[in-house]
């Protein structure tokens, strides 16, 4: 009993400390943000000619939103002589092909590539599209976003910085009113890019390539060896391994493009195990290197091993609660109240996908997000919610092998949208985007 | 204008300031908007963090009878009895303080009594799990301090708690809480929302609240000690002590920052 009660309070201590560095870490974070003065250095574009650039839409089983992000694409300000759209077909069961062949028969600047054999996930469609794309700049959009008509250019612009070798924008979500859990969502996404991302992009710490809504140089992406296939989350490989060469990634809050947010707790909980696991693998991956990076600056090195390891603060967690459950339990609990009072305070700051709830608020405040910012107290719901299905995805990582061999599964996200003509099913914002395209008599989807 | 023979002229516009067409300023993207923390307020979250704490720890005892006396006066006005006055220490610097008994049935006593609440706590339980999806990760969790409890209160006979030894517990962690939660209030309150005034205001009445507050929470969990035994005090514990005083202070966040955003939308720029 008394091993068990040392083994706690260590377990509990190592918690606190755990969980305190990350709070402090978006408490910073959060506070230089709402008080950021410096002004974005990518913005400065004079002689600098527009690139030739590929957009890249991998498309897995899409029929309900292939023709809104393929519309909103070919209707961007962007010169169509110096613009490649590709949109991959990949192993689609569905109307998909033919979708992308109707845009290709229609638009010049849209080529389709229909991929039906050969391993699954963004990868491994994004590895092939790769090989045939002919821009200098590759942009990378997923079947759900509505890019703006200007996402090209605020896109395409910092890579006017000859460092620069990857570009990542804002993703909002636009179904926030549909449900509790997108609402909830809205808010993590927007402390996420409006603080996180932000702040790391002006601190020159880890900014982080988000995989879509974002860009990297054609020559660059040969010259580290194109796109991991293997990966669940080929967008975090990327980032390390273009940082670890010394490309610098920008991040440009004001290229904004709309996605759907998962509305069912069942999609999200996919959703995070694919990112837990694919992330946790880029931990075992890369840290050692990542120590060792004769390119990386020592903020840059921390920030990055705290990016790498965000995953297992769940487990860690956890850990920490039961260890204050034995605690508690154990004679002369209230010994322990200091730890105790200290846990919750640390470790339910961070949640979701760690933020904190200064993040949170914070953001809401920058936003103008009055309505969501209500929604703030039941943050500790998607907090539990979260917490458990990233140890799950985690017990799965470690443990799953024992039974099951083989690559990941990648699980497709749902979408919400309705393919016969509204854009969204429901929510504020919907009705408002719903408006965007609409079929015409020959069943091509046309901008109203 | 004839004042005393003295004429006063003066000059009205015929016609009135014509208004531009041009807005007044363009209204910055959320991208670039921001908020300056100067150093003015800076100094005034941690200036009232440091007041605040400090009145929490010179005024702690008092503090901590207080609250006894509100969760004593419920649990009167609610018909549940209470013993004699047993004083206890909190820590060194706060207490000792005087706290009443509470009696309660003994689980070990009727072990079939505690059984049937277990079952009963349990099922409630599964059925939320089975209804609410989001909340199923937390429901789990309060599954697990169930059935801890319920192994460690009918097998462990060493295990034993009453009101007193609860209480003790109770206001540990909240005195702590109490002397945190100032400098928590001033980052959220004073430090980054647009108004000073009002984050000062948030933060005090915030600090009282939470007082009150976590008096009627102990009162309902002695309450449930008396009419039910110990197998729900560490669920209690765990759900209605520190974590309840953070969504407390959630919710007056997300209230606060709603009126704000309001102003913040009504013009003014940042």
């Amino acid at each position: 009993v008394t091993v068990l009660i040392l083994a706690s309070k260590i377990c509990l201590g190592f918690t606190i400390v755990v969980l305190t560095a990350y709070a402090v870490r978006h408490y910073l974070f959060a506070l230089y943000r709402i008080s950021l003065t410096k002004s974005h250095d990518m913005m400065e574009l004079v002689g600098f000619t527009a690139p030739s650039v590929t957009v890249l839409v991998p498309m897995h089983n899409e029929e309900k939103v292939a023709a809104h992000v393929l519309q909103a694409l070919v209707d961007c300000d962007y010169d169509w002589g110096r613009l490649e759209i590709l949109a991959v077909d990949d192993r689609s069961a569905d109307r998909t092909g033919e979708i992308i062949d109707q845009f290709a028969s229609k638009y010049p600047i849209v080529k389709a590539i229909h991929r039906s054999t050969g391993p699954g996930g963004k990868g491994a469609a994004l590895r092939i599209a790769s090989a045939q794309a002919r821009g200098e700049i590759l942009l990378l959009f997923d079947a759900d976003y509505v890019p703006g008509r200007s996402m090209i250019k605020f896109l395409v612009a910092p890579f006017c910085d000859p460092e620069v070798g990857a570009v990542m924008g804002r993703v909002v979500p636009d179904n926030g009113g549909a449900t509790l859990l997108a609402g909830l969502l809205e808010l993590e996404r927007s402390a996420g890019y409006q603080i996180g991302q932000q702040a790391r992009f002006n601190l020159n710490l880890t900014p982080q390539f988000g995989g879509t809504v974002g860009g990297v140089r054609s020559s660059v992406l040969k010259d580290i060896g194109g796109w991991n296939s293997g990966s669940l989350t080929e967008d975090t490989d990327l980032t390390f391994r273009l940082l670890m060469r010394g490309w610098k990634v920008a991040y440009v809050n004001r290229a904004e493009c709309y996605e759907e947010a998962p509305e069912t707790w069942q999609v999200r909980s996919r959703q995070i195990h694919r990112w837990a696991t694919g992330h946790t693998e880029c931990f075992h991956d890369f840290w050692k290197a990542w120590i060792k990076g004769k390119f990386v600056t020592a903020g840059e090195r921390i920030d990055g091993l705290f990016v790498l390891a965000c995953y297992l603060t769940a487990p860690v967690l956890v850990l920490g609660w039961l260890a204050s459950l034995i605690l508690f339990f154990a004679p002369q609990a209230h010994q322990t109240a200091v730890f105790l009072v200290a846990l919750p305070f640390v470790g339910y700051q961070l949640f979701g996908n760690q933020a904190t709830f200064l993040e949170l608020g914070s953001a809401a405040l920058l936003d103008c997000n009055r309505r969501r910012v209500l929604l703030l107290p039941l943050s500790l719901l998607n907090f539990f919610a979260s917490t458990g299905a990233i140890c799950q995805a985690l017990v799965n990582f470690y443990f799953g092998g024992i039974f099951r061999s083989g690559p990941h599964h990648w699980h497709k996200t749902v979408r919400y949208r309705d393919a016969e003509g509204s854009v969204y099913r429901s929510g504020e914002n919907g009705e408002s985007a719903s408006k965007l395209f609409a079929r015409n008599p020959n069943g091509v989807y046309v901008s109203r | 204008l004839s004042l005393g023979g003295i004429v006063i002229y003066v000059t009205l516009p015929l016609r009135p300031k014509i208004r531009s067409m041009r807005r007044e300023f363009i209204y910055p993207h959320r991208s670039v908007r921001s908020f300056p923390v100067s150093p003015l307020r800076v100094s005034a979250a941690l200036g009232m963090a440091f007041v605040l704490s400090a009145a929490v720890y010179y005024s702690g005892t008092w503090l901590l009878e207080t609250h006894d006396r509100i969760s004593w006066f419920i649990l009167k006005y609610t018909g549940i009895p209470t013993a004699e006055d047993r004083t206890i220490g909190i820590f060194p610097d706060f207490g000792p303080v005087h706290i009443k008994d509470v009696p309660h049935p003994d689980d070990l006593a009727r072990p079939l009594h505690t059984g049937i609440l277990f079952a009963l706590a349990l099922s409630v339980l599964i059925l939320s799990h089975r209804k609410f999806p989001l909340a199923r990760n937390f429901l789990v969790f309060l599954m697990i301090l169930l059935c801890a409890s319920a192994v460690v209160v009918l097998f462990v006979p060493s295990f034993h708690f009453d009101a007193v030894v609860y209480s003790q517990i109770w206001l540990r962690g909240e005195i702590l809480v109490w002397l945190l939660l100032p400098w928590v209030s001033g980052l959220l309150f004073v430090m980054t929302l647009p108004s000073i005034g009002r984050g000062f205001l948030w933060s005090v009445l915030i600090e009282l609240y939470v007082v009150v507050w976590s008096a009627l929470r102990l009162a309902f969990c002695l309450g449930v000690l008396h009419y039910t035994g110990i197998l729900f005090l560490p669920l209690l514990w765990f759900v209605l002590g520190i974590l309840f005083d953070l969504v407390v202070v959630l919710f007056f966040y997300s209230l606060a920052l709603h009126q704000s955003i309001n102003r913040t939308i009504g013009g003014r720029r940042p």
